[in-house]
């Protein structure tokens, strides 16, 4: 693009990786191949089929492997939402009548929420478990509403807005005392710090192509050995009768493809986004003094970061910032476009209004040091022209 | 270099056109939606045809197709204060409101005109029919009738300061109807054929304002009353005076009815008071908050041609501002029907010269 004075406009700095990461390279890569490729059923019996067949049982190592557990537990599905609610409604529709009540985070995902509160016209009951200031929720607390009744426990590991990470091992290892199944809400922390051998304590995880640099339109849900889950898609035979339907093989391997860039160099990215961070933070409380940010005393992703200005609304710094050639987000999008106040700041006792001026950046594999620099120097000017307007 | 330009896009004909107007002229634009309410939280149509998700992903399109950033904006509690609760309060108060005039002022070109200022945009551009322009003797911002009268909203736009007028474009002001569907045709906006929005966009269809009323402020604020005539006999009974405005003739539920009007409304009472056609004349009325537009004060009895609602053809006056933000407006000849919580707005030929809110008439 060429500005109206003849420069040529800067590339546009994209941060919002919690939102969407843009198609790695290496699943752009594996995409190109598949188009390229014969492209058979992965049901059929010819070599188009076997082929077609190899490629999603490649892409399903490589997403077992991000994930911790072995392949075969592994269950493709058109999305992280869909994978929430295969769990959820897998584990309740095929509930004994005796067990009605799911316990859940405050701060998860509206994939958990709408999923569970579906099943309140059944007569179950959904249990929010309260979070502290920073977003945490205590372990203890957590367990502590786990009863003879209770059907379900789902706990996000990472928040999709603060970054904030979960006790989920803790409450993990109690739920399973308890013999409660625990689906672990994975999506945001896949690809941004090492998952470990999470079969030890979740009984589902759940994960999502396009937020690890994968295309969008697949997602994919772990089931522990031994757990049955009724399916959501009936359809055929597909995945083992877990969910019918022909995969979306394009982005099943494309999926596959970025998990397997994320593991190639967890450990040093994810330190590299952790500086990357480390350095928005410090030089924000800098510029503006007077800045908040949210869940800072929590432990939290390496890539996050949730603050407000007090007196600037989240939504006007948002759409400057757009103008000026930057991705951010306020929260949570809403489908008409415009801005509801985040249920995970408000369940963190913010107030509407401290809520509304919330502003996430969240940085990944194409973020650079100039994108963090450019970000720093635009910011305090966007901040200071809706000061002025308001005089 | 010129600022930028944000656009108010409703999803409809005008607006789009307007912003494509401008966009072909060059102006960087930046374009913006207003939910003033939420069609989505509850039934279908909840109120009328205003901010259906369908219009804003219709602006959202237009701004696409012209290469400039949209934004749908959450408005909701500035409309609820600055135009619905308001609206409301006349009702309740029997008096008839004017809300699409409170919506310019202070929701379209003024708090909108504040965001845009928010994000570097100096001035808002609105599909309106009306026509801004300098005077080079005062210096001030004049408002003229669209050149287009059948489409004039130059009524609906007379409150506002010097200050927005300033900061305001009105691209379709010397356009028809006819030429502006014209130009969505031959921009090949997929809006062209949009139905028109309607003056009380956030009233639904078919509904009357005693139920609007009733589901925003309870039951209990919509009392049943009496029908009387001038002498005070009672005639019928009514069930809420949010129903009737001065003037109105259908509807009544009283005999002989066609050659009845409502000539007043108690609110204290809710009595409902019915008399002929010459009951309804008056002489005189006198207006609140006046604002003169080609001048700050006028030095004396300003003549003019003065519109007492949106559909009055208008009548030669004499209009006395009393230096108290108040006003008398002295018509040539009785007017039928000079009704509270409207506005009275004063032209000299095209030229709008100012006006008020009808407090009351004689």
């Amino acid at each position: 693009m060429i500005l109206d004075d003849g420069r040529e406009a800067p590339a546009r700095v994209y941060l919002d990786h919690n939102a969407t990461s843009p198609v790695r390279p290496e699943a752009a890569a594996a995409l190109a191949e598949w188009i390229d490729s014969p492209a058979g059923n992965p049901s059929s019996l010819h070599a188009e089929g076997r082929a077609a067949m190899e490629s999603m049982e490649h892409a399903r190592e490589q997403v077992a492997e991000l994930a911790g557990v072995p392949g075969g537990s592994l269950v493709f599905t058109s999305g992280g939402s869909e994978a929430i609610e295969a769990a959820i409604r897998g584990v309740c529709d095929r509930a004994p009548s005796g067990l009605r009540k799911i316990v859940v985070g405050a701060v998860e995902h509206s994939a958990v929420f709408g999923a569970a509160r579906a099943f309140t016209s059944r007569r179950f009951t959904v249990e929010e478990v309260p979070c502290d200031r920073d977003g945490r929720v205590d372990p203890d607390r957590f367990l502590a509403r786990l009863d003879r009744g209770t059907v379900l426990a789902v706990l996000q590991w990472a928040n999709n807005e603060t970054g904030v990470l979960q006790p989920v091992k803790e409450v993990g290892e109690g739920c399973r005392r308890a013999g409660v199944p625990f689906l672990v809400d994975a999506v945001q922390i896949a690809g941004k710090k090492p998952l470990g051998a999470a079969e030890s304590f979740a009984d589902f995880l759940a994960l999502s192509s396009h937020k690890i640099g994968g295309p969008p339109g697949a997602g994919a849900l772990t089931v522990r050995k031994g757990i049955m889950l009724a399916p959501l898609v009936h359809g055929g035979a597909q995945e083992k009768r877990r969910r019918g339907g022909t995969p979306p093989l394009p982005a099943v391997i494309g999926f596959g493809a970025a998990a397997n860039a994320c593991l190639d160099n967890l450990k040093t990215e994810s330190g590299r986004l952790l500086k990357l961070r480390a350095r928005i933070e410090t030089q924000l409380r800098e510029l503006l003094p007077e800045i908040r940010f949210h869940g800072q005393a929590a432990n939290r992703l390496p890539n996050t970061v949730n603050f407000a200005v007090p007196g600037i609304e989240g939504e006007m710094l948002a759409i400057g910032l757009d103008m000026a050639g930057f991705a951010v987000s306020t929260g949570s999008a809403c489908a008409s476009g415009a801005v509801e106040p985040s249920h995970v700041l408000q369940a963190m006792r913010l107030t509407e209004e401290e809520a509304r001026g919330a502003i996430r950046v969240s940085l990944g594999w194409n973020s650079t040091l100039e994108d963090v620099n450019r970000f720093l120097s635009v910011l305090p000017v966007q901040v200071n022209r809706i000061r002025e307007a308001r005089r | 270099m010129k600022g930028t330009v944000a656009v108010a896009m409703s999803g409809g004909v005008d607006s789009s056109v307007a912003a494509a107007i401008l966009a072909e002229g060059g102006d960087r634009l930046v374009g913006f939606s207003m939910k003033l309410v939420d069609q989505l939280a509850g039934e279908e149509e909840r109120y009328g045809k205003c901010c259906s998700p369908d219009d804003f992903r219709d602006a959202r399109l237009v701004a696409g197709r012209f290469g400039f950033p949209h934004y749908t904006l959450d408005m909701e509690d500035e409309f609820r204060r600055f135009v619905l609760d308001p609206f409301l309060d006349d009702y309740a108060a029997g008096k008839t409101p004017s809300p699409c005039i409170r919506c310019n002022t202070f929701m379209k070109f003024g708090s909108l005109l504040g965001r845009a200022r928010a994000v570097g945009a100096d001035r808002v551009a609105t599909g309106h029919y009306a026509i801004l322009e300098p005077d080079p003797v005062s210096g001030r911002t004049l408002l003229r009738k669209a050149v287009d009268e059948t489409k004039d909203q130059s009524y609906f736009l007379f409150d506002l300061s010097e200050e927005q007028r300033r900061h305001i474009l009105f691209p379709l002001g010397r356009m028809t109807k006819k030429e502006v569907r014209q130009r969505a045709e031959e921009f090949g906006l997929a809006v062209a054929s949009k139905t028109e929005s309607m003056d009380l966009c956030f009233v639904a269809e078919g509904d009357d304002y005693r139920s609007l009323l009733a589901r925003e402020r309870g039951p209990e604020a919509v009392k049943p009353g009496e029908m009387v005539d001038r002498e005070g006999n009672v005639l019928a009974s009514h069930d809420g005076i949010g129903r009737f405005t001065v003037g109105q003739r259908k509807g009544l539920g009283v005999q002989g009815a066609d050659k009845l009007y409502v000539i007043g409304i108690d609110p204290g009472t809710d009595r409902v008071t019915i008399g002929t056609g010459d009951d309804l004349l008056s002489g005189s009325c006198v207006i609140d908050r006046v604002r003169w537009i080609p001048f700050e004060k006028p030095s004396g009895p300003v003549q003019g041609t003065v519109r007492i609602r949106s559909t009055h053809e208008g009548a030669p006056a004499t209009i006395t501002d009393h230096g108290d933000g108040s006003a008398t407006i002295r018509f040539d000849e009785p007017q039928r029907a000079i009704t509270p919580g409207q506005a009275a707005v004063a032209y000299d030929g095209d030229l709008v010269l100012g006006g008020g809110w009808v407090r009351n008439s004689s």
